[in-house]
């Protein structure tokens, strides 16, 4: 079954049939992923889906590296992107568990950089004004995106320039972004509008501050170290690098060049838990996996299984603004946000398949996951796609996975 | 069935042997038979629906009628009353041909859905991905002019359209016989109206030039929505929607007389139509009845049916897109097919198709039950059905388990209280 002779070892195999899947359907995927691969639209592709705990498919498609003719191994190393930010999430919650800092916390108790935080009058407006905030952010806000914070590569007026660069571009150390972005305006009054941004790095800045350790140390200890998770991390190391998914040279749609951070070669300023890390499918469904089974996996305790639940559960309610589908995908009507995923709030509604209570998250060079408590199932998929080809893809494997599904 | 039967599974066959052989002696049954009190239903409660429908049929208010029940997935009453043509007044049959209307919607979506399995097309992608006509589909905007005369212009849409549009209606599209703006008049009257004047590039390149109603995904609105999916899966697959839909759904399911017309051998098995509505006295029509041929397969509007085929068909949805080990479709989709797609932001104007749906929501085919009570007609939450303009009706009711499906055709508005009857008279059988 397994497609490299090399593919690792997550959770026990079983037949798809006996996990509820119909075999010639499920090939579907193999046949669109193919299909895809020979117009030239992707690379190549990494799936895992693992139900009821165990595996049903591990497979890779295409190419790792299409320039040089390498084929898609299932043990394929990804730059994962945005997906880090569900790691960094299950962190802070750790931290919480231990009763070392409180969702309701305000941030600045932990980086006193971020105190006393303006907010934009206008998110659209070419000039900037700002009024005080009404409300410092919480620890909260950040784990679902209503802090106000942004990304500066999200919009262009005023409000958006204010903000230094990000993430594994960011082009000032720690201290210095921290101290530009403490002055840098809120775009919406904390606790009041979703907005995607910062938020996560600034998560991964607090668990640096509390534990007084990196970032990767700190996860490396807590999370990839207890459940198994060898290749994954902020940098490629020897044992990951030859295994690298590379993009496509140019996006097959726009013909831009495509970058991605860990294929530059270059070291980013700080560890970005908004987008920082490397890590494999394999890998990542072990992380899943753990979510999946309330916050156990590999036999380690991670989290509590109530810890699992309110991290799963929409906290957006009817009075927050929900910018997600207008701002990040309209497929994904019908979602509103968790402590670090989207959560579906019911069946139908949203353009891509599912079950109410299914959450997800996605990376911006193409990768995707989704957990299905009801279905009991866990998809990872690894592709990289990081033009706006990304988007098609979290729908298409949404769409062969759950076609296949019939017991 | 022929290796390595176990003596338990032999006297499972020898049980299963002599209905199965009756049922294909009779060759009228589309599923198994069931005596209904075994599946729920009280025999002396269903016995109340034939003396109610010969009443009607005796007012000459329609020819005749055919009603099947299934529940748990077998046959448990299947019955036809009346005459198949008011002319000749042969007897009704139960294998009596109808022209289905927009119960053709539901077979079209599930087409469409077949294709979003394969990932050869997406609900979130516009529909002039596919249909280069649509591809700039503006909305109207009515104005008075100096004399207070309507004049419609036109501006971008502030998105185009999505096929999830056309599949729960939200695309913006209208038919003309909807309303009386200016708007209205400019678009064809209904899907057969279309398919009768238009081929279908023409009827694409006329209506691409049109002015939506709405803009996309903000109300829900009857429409040309599945007409232009039709075109869609003919865009796609590449063949004419006929072949696509025999091939994938009809074929598999069985389903030997549903097609987009009436073949020479099967004329006489059509029901008809009173020449003239008996409420209003007004000279009526049906699609294949009449002398326009379609010029295109409209996925609106144009099938023709049995109640055996269609029952087959409900009867596969109501399984989770399986009929006798012929899988259709995936569990999940037919799920997400028949759940609410109308968000908070989307304007339900369901009802305004039939008050008794009010409290209905739509899915991508189908409208849906949002809650036990406030609609003017019984059913479970959860409740899926859709009715053809001609008299036809169908609904699932996963819950219970029942699939219902009614034909006649009684084109004028008499339909609606046909399917309320049917509805009040089916459910009221249900005893446990």
């Amino acid at each position: 079954m397994p497609s490299a002779p090399n593919t690792p070892t997550v959770l026990q195999w079983a037949t798809p049939a006996e996990l509820g899947f119909d075999v010639g359907r499920l090939g579907r995927i193999r046949e669109a992923i193919e299909r895809d691969v020979a117009a030239g639209l992707i690379p190549g592709a990494v799936i895992g889906i693992a139900r009821r705990g165990k595996i049903a498919l591990l497979e890779g498609y295409g190419f790792r590296d299409k320039t040089a003719g390498t084929p898609m191994w299932a043990d394929a190393v990804f730059s994962i992107a945005s997906m880090t930010k569900p790691m960094v999430s299950v962190g802070i919650m750790m931290l919480a568990e231990e009763g070392r800092l409180l969702l309701g916390d305000p941030v600045s108790k932990f980086l006193p950089q971020l105190a006393g935080m303006k907010v934009a009058k206008s998110i659209t407006s070419d000039t900037l004004e700002t009024v005080p905030a009404e409300r410092e952010m919480t620890v909260q806000d950040l784990l679902r995106h209503t802090s106000g914070l942004t990304y500066q590569n999200r919009g262009t007026s005023a409000a958006y320039r204010a903000y230094p660069v990000h993430g594994t571009s960011a082009v000032h150390d720690k201290e210095e972004f921290l101290n530009l972005l403490g002055k840098a305006p809120l775009l919406f009054q904390p606790g009041t509008a979703w907005e995607y941004g910062v938020s996560t790095d600034v998560l991964g800045f607090i668990i640096e501050a509390v534990s007084g350790k990196r970032l990767s140390e700190f996860l490396s200890e807590r999370l990839w170290q207890p459940l198994g998770m060898a290749d994954t991390g902020f940098e490629l190391t020897d044992q990951t690098r030859e295994r690298y998914a590379r993009a496509l040279p140019k996006d097959p749609l726009t013909g831009d060049p495509l970058v991605v951070h860990h294929a530059t070669g270059k070291k980013s300023k700080w560890e970005s838990g908004g987008g920082g890390c490397v890590s494999t499918v394999a890998d990542y469904l072990r992380f899943t996996q753990m979510l999946l089974d309330g916050g156990i996996g590999n036999g380690q305790r991670i989290l509590g299984r109530k810890t699992i639940a309110l991290m799963t559960s929409d906290h957006l309610g009817d009075k927050i603004v929900n910018r997600l589908p207008l701002t990040m995908d309209p497929a994904f009507s019908g979602y509103g946000f968790g402590l670090g995923f989207a959560v579906r709030k019911e069946q139908g509604l949203s353009a891509a398949n599912g079950t109410p209570g299914d959450y997800y998250w996605s990376g911006v060079y193409g990768t995707y996951f989704w957990n299905d408590p009801v279905e009991r199932m866990t998809v990872v998929a690894g592709i990289v796609a990081p033009g706006p080809l990304r988007l098609r893809y979290r729908q298409l494997i949404r769409s062969l996975v759950l076609q296949a599904i019939v017991a | 069935m022929t290796r390595s039967i176990s003596m338990k599974g032999l006297c499972a066959l020898a049980l299963m042997m002599p209905l199965a052989m009756e049922a294909q002696a009779d060759g009228k049954d589309p599923l198994p038979r069931a005596d209904p009190a075994s599946v729920g239903l009280s025999p002396e409660r269903l016995a109340r629906i034939a003396p109610v429908f010969k009443g009607e049929i005796e007012k000459g208010r329609i020819p005749g009628v055919v009603l099947a029940v299934a529940r748990r997935g077998k046959l448990a009453y299947f019955e036809a009353i009346g005459a198949i043509d008011p002319a000749t007044k042969a007897p009704m049959t139960t294998d009596a041909l109808f022209s289905i209307a927009s119960m053709t919607k539901p077979m079209v979506s599930v087409g469409i859905m077949m294709l979003a399995e394969e990932g050869k097309l997406f609900l979130n992608d516009p529909v002039g991905q596919y249909l280069p006509q649509l591809k700039v589909m503006k909305v109207a905007l009515v104005k008075k002019d100096a004399e207070g005369k309507e004049v419609v212009e036109s501006v971008p849409a502030k998105r185009q359209p999505t096929i999830q549009d056309l599949l729960r209606h939200t695309s913006g599209v209208t038919y003309g016989g909807r309303g009386n703006t200016a708007v209205h008049k400019m678009w064809p009257r209904g899907s057969a109206v279309a398919a009768t004047q238009f081929t279908g590039p023409e009827f694409l390149e006329t209506i691409g030039k049109l002015p939506l109603l709405h803009e996309p995904g903000t109300v829900w609105d009857y429409s040309l929505s599945v007409d232009i999916l039709g075109q869609v899966i003919e865009a796609i697959s590449g063949k004419p929607l006929s072949a696509f839909l025999a091939e994938r759904i009809w074929q598999p399911l069985g389903m030997v007389d549903t097609s987009f017309a009436v073949p020479e051998d099967k004329k006489a098995r059509y029901a008809r139509a009173f020449p003239n509505d008996p409420i209003t006295g007004k000279p009526q029509t049906v699609l294949h009845a009449g002398a326009k041929p379609v010029k295109f397969e409209c996925g609106g509007g144009c099938g023709v049916s049995t109640a055996s085929d269609y029952i087959r068909f409900s009867q596969m949805l109501l399984n989770g897109g399986v009929l006798d080990g012929k899988r259709l479709l995936g569990k999940k989709t037919v799920a997400y097919m028949t759940s609410n797609h109308l968000g908070p932001g989307i304007e339900n104007n369901v009802a305004k198709t039939d008050p008794s749906r009010e409290g209905y929501g739509f899915g991508l085919g189908f409208a849906v039950r949002l809650t036990p009570g406030i609609a003017g007609v019984s059913g479970s939450e959860g409740d899926y059905n859709w009715g053809g303009a001609y008299g036809t009706f169908f609904w699932n009711d996963p819950k219970e388990e029942l699939t219902v499906v009614f034909m006649s055709q009684g084109p004028g508005p008499i339909r609606t209280y046909y399917r309320k009857l049917v509805n009040a008279l089916v459910l009221q059988a249900i005893v446990e």
